[in-house]
């Protein structure tokens, strides 16, 4: 379910959305620091050899020939920088193609854009599930992922546990957040039962 | 929240691995000759280039300007973030209300409540628009619900207290604190 179905006004929309979503700041900071480095590396370089200078590593007609052909010692160093350069450009680029959602989902609500945290809608879900059962709060269990949220209830030994009520308590609660979370709940009870 | 630009943020990702794949790929063809035979029906990889002399002041004058560029990037990210919740203009007097104040007014309204760990609040320019964040920590095995019965009452008194509607984010977050705080009073 996309963020914008859920109402609101403009500018409410939009802290929403950039809630939900994750910004790539530090990416493009870590990044651009690397791309600075390197540039100010061969900036020198070329200065220094158009001055006539020493180089500080390598003058850049070096820097190209063995990059392009390297010589027996260098093979390998440039097998490793080819290697690194290709994995860290793919992860740059999946970076910038993957939607970078965060375990939050946006909850329409009458005043104010709501975005809850995926363990905190689980943790609702399990305070349901205990409240239904009658066990105590660490007896019960949840998760949630998506729209859907699995139950786990270990019941107190003796006392029995409705499944469908357990069921039909978290469906409730979760309802009251958004329809959406209500519609597919699974609860587990545990086979054997703990000691109260 | 910030003002920084995601799209842009996003194409100089896309830009900078794209670049760092060919890169990669062309010092890969030099070396390994399995790489080599895949490239070679599309490009043809040069095997020796000259750097002219001439090209030497315009490398370095590119490589001054990318810097200049990544740093100035990097140094104005985020921004957008105000400690004025509302400012109200008439003539030439202002009445600006501080975040403190917004502060204080959710932090009273939520103390006591149940299952709530602690909030806060900051206040973004969004659009021309003062826009107000309110975290509030739910403790592990918390019911939302609740939570958030407690902080639209929060909301209306704030909104009797400031006088207007500001737009809000309300997140119900589970940080640390929240996962490490205990139960003070049972559901039953």
């Amino acid at each position: 379910m996309s963020s914008s179905s859920v109402g609101g006004n403009a500018v409410e929309r939009r802290i929403r959305r950039r809630s939900v979503h994750r910004s790539r700041s530090t990416a493009v900071s870590v990044a651009l620091v690397v791309l600075v480095l390197v540039a100010a590396w061969i900036g020198t370089e070329s200065v220094l050899r158009a001055v006539g200078a020493a180089p500080l590593l390598a003058d850049p007609q070096t820097v190209v020939d063995t990059a392009l052909r390297p010589d027996a010692a260098f093979v390998t160093i440039a097998e490793v920088i080819a290697v690194v350069l290709v994995v860290l450009g793919v992860v740059l680029v999946v970076l910038a193609l993957k939607r970078g959602r965060q375990h939050r989902s946006p909850v329409p609500h009458d005043r104010g854009a709501v975005v809850i945290d995926t363990r905190i809608i689980a943790a609702t879900a399990a305070n349901a599930a205990g409240s239904a059962a009658g066990v105590p709060e660490g007896n019960t269990s949840a998760s949630s992922r998506g729209n859907r949220t699995d139950v786990r209830v270990v019941p107190v030994s003796g006392v029995p546990v409705d499944e469908a009520a357990v069921r039909a308590a978290v469906t409730e609660r979760l309802s009251q957040l958004d329809e959406r979370f209500g519609r597919r709940v699974k609860v587990t009870l545990a086979e054997r039962g703990t000691l109260s | 929240m910030t003002k920084s630009n995601r799209t842009l943020n996003r194409i100089i990702l896309f830009v900078l691995g794209l670049v760092a794949i060919v890169v990669g790929i062309t010092i890969g063809a030099g070396v390994l000759p399995a790489v080599r035979d895949a490239v070679d029906p599309y490009v043809s990889i040069p095997r020796s280039l000259d750097v002219p002399a001439a090209s030497l002041w315009i490398v370095a004058v590119a490589c001054a300007v990318v810097i200049v560029l990544a740093l100035v990037w990097v140094f104005t990210r985020g921004g957008g973030g105000t400690s004025v919740a509302v400012r109200e203009r008439s003539g030439d007097d202002a009445v600006t209300i501080n975040v403190a104040l917004v502060r204080d007014v959710v932090d009273h309204e939520l103390k006591g409540v149940r299952d709530v760990v602690g909030s806060k609040v900051d206040v973004f320019q969004v659009r021309r628009q003062r826009a107000a964040r309110i975290r509030v920590a739910v403790r592990r095995g918390g019911d939302a619900v609740a939570v958030l019965d407690a902080v639209d009452r929060a909301l209306e008194v704030l909104d009797r207290t400031l006088g207007r509607s500001v737009p809000v984010l309300v997140h119900l977050t589970g940080g640390t604190r929240s996962a490490l705080a205990k139960a003070t009073t049972r559901v039953s």
